[in-house]
């Protein structure tokens, strides 16, 4: 127990403060931290299952700027204890995540509230002094403080709180739980929804509809999509590149001015 | 028609390229800046900061002017963004019915305004004493204006805003 609480803090340390270690390289995403979090919970099958469901239910949950929807890291790591520690069912762990990742998101914003107040000022004045390590140290002190606190308030839940969620999950009549664990099941097209909404294009929605039909009606694994995507994406992606060159260099030959050019091509 | 008139101190940012792009149904976005013209740099930034599949033209505020009464722009919808609401008020005045709305908002937070002499409306606007003349006059003008950040907040009437100014 407590050795699992552990494990599942250092996954977390590792990738949501992983993400801001260096340049946000987005290890903090489900996919990742799914595949972590099994590597030392000792079952990667289920860690990567976990994480690439949760990465299609997040995908579409960015937080840009100071809007904070979710975050999954916490989310994905407690899904993936819940379903490989206890008695609870992929699905329902699954659905567990959201209200997890909502709670986490809750933590993200005070956290950075918090610390900016008091970091800001301390900025100033190490700037007015010209102290360049004192910079580096504030930078890291206060990374390791703002990723240890969730860190340490998610130990604290799985040690305290998994047995009470198990228990609770247990005694929800079968009935109920069948429906939790299909609207689990319900959640990547949830997901996937959100996404669209950011990047839905209507040129796209060929290719969209085309994935879903080799994937349900003709039964191809993922590969073999894959493999197609490519066949068609590239020489599409080369005749792209044929165009713009030519726009270009029409662009170039072209004497009437610019701005009237890009005006009446705006209009157009 | 200008179905909204944005007051946006950051200009194109995260939550205009991924929300409000897709809000009013136009792929045409003028940014109206003299100084987005001018600096080559800001030009460049808010170039790469446009989604792709979104046409975006920089203008003056008075070129803007000028592109908004041009004959051809007339059936066009487009989504304009300024950085002040005095740029915002000038082109309302300029092209009479025009503009639908104006939402202001964000504003005034990086104008170099020093911060004794700010008035601040609420965490989003903060305004010098030229800004908040403008405020006032723009909720004179014959147009709607009102401040809403995302498409899921309300919309609070500027005159709501002022409200003890």
């Amino acid at each position: 127990m407590l050795t699992n609480a552990i494990l599942c803090a250092v996954a977390y340390f590792i990738c949501y403060a992983g993400n801001y270690f260096w340049a946000q390289n987005m290890c903090d995403r489900p996919i990742v931290a799914g595949l972590v979090a099994g590597i030392l919970l000792g079952d990667i099958q289920t860690g990567l299952i976990m994480g690439a469901t949760l990465e299609a239910i997040f995908m579409g949950a960015v937080n840009i700027g100071g809007n904070i929807s979710a975050e999954p890291c916490a989310a994905t790591v407690f899904a993936v204890y819940m379903a490989t520690q206890s008695s609870v069912d992929a699905d329902t762990a699954l659905a567990l995540a959201v209200p997890i990742s909502m709670l986490s998101a809750f933590l993200f914003t005070l956290m950075n509230n918090v610390l900016c107040n008091f970091q800001a000022p301390w900025v100033d004045r190490l700037c007015e002094k010209n102290d360049t390590k004192g910079l580096y140290r504030l930078f890291w002190g206060t990374w390791f403080f703002r990723f240890f606190v969730p860190v340490l308030v998610f130990f604290v839940g799985i040690l305290a709180g998994s047995d009470a969620i198990e228990a609770f999950v247990n005694g929800i009549p079968v009935v109920i739980l069948n429906g939790i664990s299909t609207a689990g099941k319900l959640l990547p097209a949830v997901g996937i929804s959100i996404l669209m909404k950011m990047v839905w294009q209507k040129e796209l929605a060929g290719y969209f509809f085309l994935g879903f039909v080799l994937f349900k009606y003709l039964g191809l694994p993922h590969v073999a999509i894959v493999v197609i995507a490519l066949v068609v994406l590239v020489p599409i992606c080369l005749r792209d590149k044929q165009l713009l060159d030519l726009e270009k260099r029409t662009m170039n030959m072209a004497a009437v001015s610019p701005s009237t050019n890009e005006e009446e091509d705006f209009l157009s | 028609m200008i179905p909204s008139l944005r007051v946006d101190d950051r200009l194109i940012h995260g939550q205009i390229a991924m929300v409000w792009s897709k809000e009013f149904g136009t792929n045409r976005i003028v940014v109206a800046n003299d100084r987005a013209v001018a600096d080559e740099v800001s030009n460049l930034t808010l170039r790469m900061a446009t989604p792709g599949g979104i046409k975006l033209l920089i203008k003056t505020v008075d070129d803007a002017i000028k592109l908004f009464n041009n004959p051809k722009a007339q059936g066009v919808d487009m989504f304009v963004l300024t950085n002040n609401v005095a740029d915002a008020v000038r082109i309302v005045k300029g092209c009479p019915g025009y503009v639908q709305s104006v939402n202001v908002a964000n504003v005034g937070r990086f104008d170099l305004t020093p911060p004794s002499e700010k008035i601040v409306i609420n965490g989003a606007i903060t305004l010098n004493k030229d800004e908040l003349a403008a405020l006032k006059e723009l909720a004179t003008l014959a147009v709607k204006a009102f401040q809403q950040i995302l498409p899921s907040d309300r919309k609070t009437p500027v005159s709501e805003l002022l409200k003890g100014q």
